[in-house]
């Protein structure tokens, strides 16, 4: 199913609509010049995920030395918490549990991380280790003036991923 | 067993899904709820309690996530999180499809002489009656009471004895003298006379005074460490001898967690066996005690690596017929109903924690409405 969110132009910079695509509630952000689209759902508690507050890693090597990490932002569900990367859905917290214990929880594994190590990504940005959830992607795309997101399943096994250029 | 269904929920058709009781969900009370209910000179003195520097908050150690509330639960249009039955309605139990929500109204500081504690529990009690248990019959009250003056916490328990809207009483965390004090006794005679559960759900109060040392430094101490009060109570309550002296009397421990209950009888147990001459009053194992008459709540649930240690948990307390699903809505760690317990957790189990438990827990006041 293809839904027409809007034009490139109505979305300024950090803007964010959540619609509703085939009975799903998905999240579409403008971050720069990209565009992502997220499930509106927190493979942890299903809390409203894309109603979370954006926002860039902080790291450091030590005291004094503070910057904002290169990759995507992050997306924290305004319920626990939980960040993930707008556009593979990675989360990054709770580092290692993912390793042992992704089969306890009710995790989605979904294209989106593939598609972004497919794509040439060699594992995650500045030292991030995966934690245990993955949140849902949806494919979004430019088409002339408009961002189109496309829930299909066909759609969705094509490497385009959840990121677009306005 | 038999349940009342709420009026609004109540079917034609016998219901075929899991019955769902939340014992812990939080409305927020704002100085016009309260101004317009108190009396002079109490008034005047809540007013400026809340102007100027603005209303009293903790401020040991930041909450960290937006102020302890889930982002979503701010009234549109404006308004914090709980303040809002639409919003409430519209979150908890219509999402979930609620049986019945427990509001539990936390006043994190009550402080002042004796008359202020209680004309402030009194319009914080008439507020949840008018602007919420009579705008929708799934809800249920807790009594909030000035404690530590126990004459007057009685008066206004006897107050709603017969009112099928509230079904328990707040036994604060900040208490003065321990929970087994006997100065508290005529507390839990009113309780028990009424049906009412004796509640306790500690959280903020200005500097955790139920610590000798005071406040932690960082809330993630505070956040985790809910369970140790609780348990002082419950010693406290067991080895004083309240329950000898009031055995219909049940006490709730809401957002405690759970895993500690088991180590805690294994232990008191163990102490007994050596040295039960040393508390005279218990007239049986503590361990009996405890199963005789305390209840948990889910909520912030515990999630072990491997979520069958938690379902575990449950069973070597034996309190399977006792632990209770908790929300704690609108609180940034919020539990969903549809996704906090374990799937681990076998069927029979959940439908007990869901409902069932606390059904049985509140049937006397459940069923007066």
């Amino acid at each position: 199913m293809r839904v027409v969110v809007g034009k490139v132009s109505d979305f300024a910079n950090g803007d964010r609509k959540i619609i509703d695509v085939n009975g799903k509630s998905v999240g579409v952000f403008r971050i720069d010049d990209r565009f992502y689209a997220l499930r509106n759902r927190c493979p942890h508690q299903f809390g409203p995920l894309c109603a979370g507050t954006l926002a860039p890693r902080a790291i450091s090597d030590g005291p004094g030395d503070v910057k904002m990490d290169s990759g995507p932002p992050l997306l924290a569900c305004p319920w626990h918490g939980w960040e993930y990367d707008i556009a593979t859905g990675q989360s990054f917290m709770g580092p290692g549990r993912g390793n042992m214990a992704a089969r306890a929880y009710d995790v989605s594994v979904l294209p989106g991380s593939e598609l972004a190590q497919a794509q040439g990504r060699q594992g995650w940005p500045e030292g991030r280790v995966p934690g245990p959830y993955v949140a849902e992607t949806v494919p979004v795309s430019v088409e002339q003036d408009y961002v189109v997101v496309d829930d299909s399943p066909a759609r969705r096994s094509r490497p385009s991923g959840n990121e677009a250029l306005a | 067993m038999t349940v009342t269904a709420p009026e609004s929920a109540a079917c034609d058709q016998p219901r075929a899904r899991t019955l769902l009781i939340d014992v812990d969900v939080h409305p927020l009370f704002l100085p016009r709820d309260i101004i317009p209910r108190l009396p002079e000179p109490w008034r005047t003195r809540y007013a400026n309690e809340n102007s100027g520097r603005g209303t009293r908050v903790v401020r040991d150690y930041p909450r960290w996530r937006n102020g302890g509330f889930r982002i979503d639960a701010a009234v549109p249009g404006g308004g914090p999180a709980g303040s809002d039955l639409g919003v409430l309605r519209s979150q908890l139990l219509e999402e979930y499809d609620t049986d019945i929500a427990v509001l539990i109204p936390l006043t994190f500081a009550l402080e002042g002489p004796a008359a202020y504690k209680a004309a402030l529990c009194r319009a914080i009690n008439d507020w949840l009656a008018e602007e919420w248990l009579d705008r929708d019959p799934r809800l249920r009250g807790s009594i909030n009471v000035p404690f530590d003056s126990p004459d007057l916490a009685v008066a206004e328990i006897e107050r709603f004895a017969t009112d099928p809207r509230f079904v328990q009483v707040m036994v604060r965390g900040d208490t003065q003298s321990e929970w087994g004090d006997r100065k508290y006794w005529p507390v839990y005679a009113a309780c028990e006379a009424a049906d009412f559960v004796a509640m306790c759900h500690v959280g903020g109060e200005p500097g955790n005074r139920y610590r000798g040392s005071g406040a932690p430094s960082y809330y993630l101490e505070q956040h985790v460490w809910l369970h140790m009060p609780v348990e002082r109570l419950a010693m406290s309550m067991i080895c004083e001898g309240v329950f000898d002296e009031f055995p219909r009397l049940q006490v709730a421990l809401v957002e405690a967690c759970l895993t500690w209950s088991g180590p805690l009888q294994w232990a008191m147990d163990a102490a007994y066996e050596v040295a039960g001459n040393d508390a005279p009053r218990l007239r049986k194992l503590p361990s009996e005690y405890f199963r005789g008459h305390f209840w948990l709540s889910t909520q912030p649930i515990e999630e072990p690596d491997n979520p069958r240690h938690l379902v575990q948990s449950i069973e070597f307390a034996q309190m399977t017929e006792r632990v209770m699903f908790s929300s704690d809505y609108p609180h940034w760690d919020f539990d969903s109903p549809v996704k906090a317990l374990p799937a681990a957790m076998p069927a029979d189990m959940r439908g007990k924690i869901m409902g069932e438990n606390a059904a049985r827990l509140y049937a006397k006041r459940l069923g007066r409405r």
